[in-house]
């Protein structure tokens, strides 16, 4: 099993630069249980450990990336969710909004033909990269 | 054992002793099995004396887990479903008595045989003993699910006539694209993502595709829904049985060929298409070996990101009910719709 490696500063904390922030804390929790618990498991309770170091590496990684994941979600979903609604521009930071907006155009046809199609591709392509370099980024292809 | 699980084994066991007709029935073990998100499934193993059942029986007993996902039928039907399958050849676990009255054991239930082998989509892929000749292994499933497909709707498939009707099993949106499987589960998947919370554009994409390429021509025929490595179980290296039969129904043959091949369900096994366990060609010939035909790539990369598609939507169903009982299993599989999606542009890139 490999250790989540974790060049990023901590990007939550509690404020105090001299003990260990989030990242640290998930890092460090990861490290006990795989180095020092995972060897004493055996079946059932084995793979229930794998599932929490496997939970911890994800919440580790999202605590690094997860916010600037989002940033550019929603820089990408932006411009789409403005074709899809012209000519007001929605401006919005809500990515649950424009995610929203993106999805029933889609659904509506509104990006059938090859232009459209090919920009969104674009977008959703970085964005499924985005989220899956945090979820699993061995499955990165 | 609880009390309350020894008052379960008590009414089980009287249950038992008036339906097989018997003198006694002693339940000798009621144990929980991993796995089922969904169902609940328990190791049975009971002796009975007298009547037409006499002896020691080992069972599987399968009732409904706390909460269920929309796509999931009734222990009845599934009852009747594994019926049907079984009289028709295909290899699966034999049922033998149901249960529909909730008191019994707190929620209806149906027992089954209890076949060997080992199920476990992470050992099959990964355990070369398990299944020494992993090409005759795949020709076998191919063989059998083949075999399911051969069950064809009667002539009036909703007809209520009684215990030989098999109602289809997707819930609403039925009629609208009356006949077309592609375009009704389809319009299914988008009234289940329209349930969630949030919104997926890849999903949607995945789904327009689908829509604008649904297949012309097409068949309708029984299909299991959920036939994939982890859901048959694997005995002295051949195909003991298919398991899992709470999703089927009337639909597009294709369909499980989709699903069983897609990347998502290859466990260990990633470039092997089979299932994780082999190479697309055995698997494809031991289906053709019954069926007569075989699958074109267009229609099986189309099944794939239809695969891809609905297990994505099912597994945020899952992580929306963790909410309601906390599971991290649940709440990881949240996380794989990530890679699902990813899979979903990966297949429909060429399309564009």
């Amino acid at each position: 099993m490999t250790h989540d490696a974790n060049p990023e500063p901590a990007a939550e904390s509690n404020g105090c630069s001299d003990v260990p922030g989030t990242a640290e804390l998930l890092a460090t929790a990861r490290e006990t249980l795989v180095d020092e618990l995972l060897p004493a498991l055996s079946g059932e309770l084995r793979y229930r450990g794998l599932m929490v170091a496997n939970a911890l590496a994800i919440a580790a990684r999202e605590v690094a990336r997860g916010r600037d994941a989002i940033r550019r979600e929603i820089e990408l979903l932006r411009p789409l969710a403005a074709q899809a609604v012209p000519p007001s521009d929605p401006g919005s930071d809500d990515v649950h909004a424009l995610r929203r907006i993106v999805a029933a155009a889609i659904r509506a046809g509104r990006f059938d033909d090859d232009t459209h199609a090919k920009a969104l591709l674009a977008a959703l392509e970085e964005i499924a990269s985005l989220r899956l370099a945090i979820s699993n980024p061995k499955a990165l292809r | 054992m609880t009390a309350r699980d020894g008052a379960r084994t008590d009414a089980l066991a009287a249950w038992l002793r008036a339906v097989t007709d018997a003198d006694d029935v002693r339940v000798v073990r009621f144990e929980r099995l991993r796995g089922g998100a969904i169902q609940d499934n328990y190791l049975l193993d009971v002796d009975v004396r007298g009547g037409g059942w006499h002896g020691r029986h080992s069972w599987v007993l399968r009732t409904n887990a706390r909460s269920r996902v929309d796509a999931s039928e009734t222990r009845a039907s599934e009852y009747e479903v594994l019926r049907i399958a079984h009289a028709a050849g295909v290899r699966a676990p034999k049922p033998l008595l149901l249960c529909t009255d909730p008191a019994v054991i707190g929620s209806e239930f149906f027992i089954m045989e209890r076949l060997p082998g080992v199920a476990a989509g992470h050992r099959v892929t990964r355990e070369a003993a398990l299944a020494p000749d992993p090409s005759a292994l795949a020709y076998e499933l191919g063989a059998n699910l083949a075999r399911i497909h051969a069950i064809r709707p009667p002539p009036q498939p909703c007809a209520a006539n009684g215990k030989g009707s098999i109602e289809p099993s997707r819930s609403g949106a039925q009629g609208a694209h009356q006949g077309n499987p592609a375009l009704e589960a389809i319009a299914t998947y988008r009234a289940w993502l329209d349930r969630l919370d949030d919104a997926y554009p890849i999903l949607e994409w995945g789904l327009r595709r689908c829509e604008r390429l649904a297949p012309a021509t097409y068949e309708v025929a029984f299909v299991h829904r959920d036939y994939r490595t982890g859901n048959y179980l694997v005995d002295d290296g051949r195909l003991a049985g298919v398991l899992d039969w709470e999703f089927a129904g009337w639909g597009d043959p294709r369909e499980d060929l989709g699903w069983f091949t897609a990347r998502c369900w290859r466990f260990a096994g990633r470039d092997l298409e089979a299932g994780g366990i082999a190479p697309l060609e055995p698997f494809v010939a031991g289906y053709a070996s019954v069926a007569g035909h075989g699958i074109s790539r267009t229609d099986l990369d189309y099944w794939q990101t239809m695969a891809h598609l609905r297990w994505a939507i099912i597994a945020l169903q899952q992580a929306q009910r963790h909410r309601a009982e906390r599971s991290l299993e649940l709440a990881l599989t949240g996380r794989i719709v990530d890679e699902l999606e990813y899979e979903v542009l990966r297949l429909t890139k060429g399309s564009a």
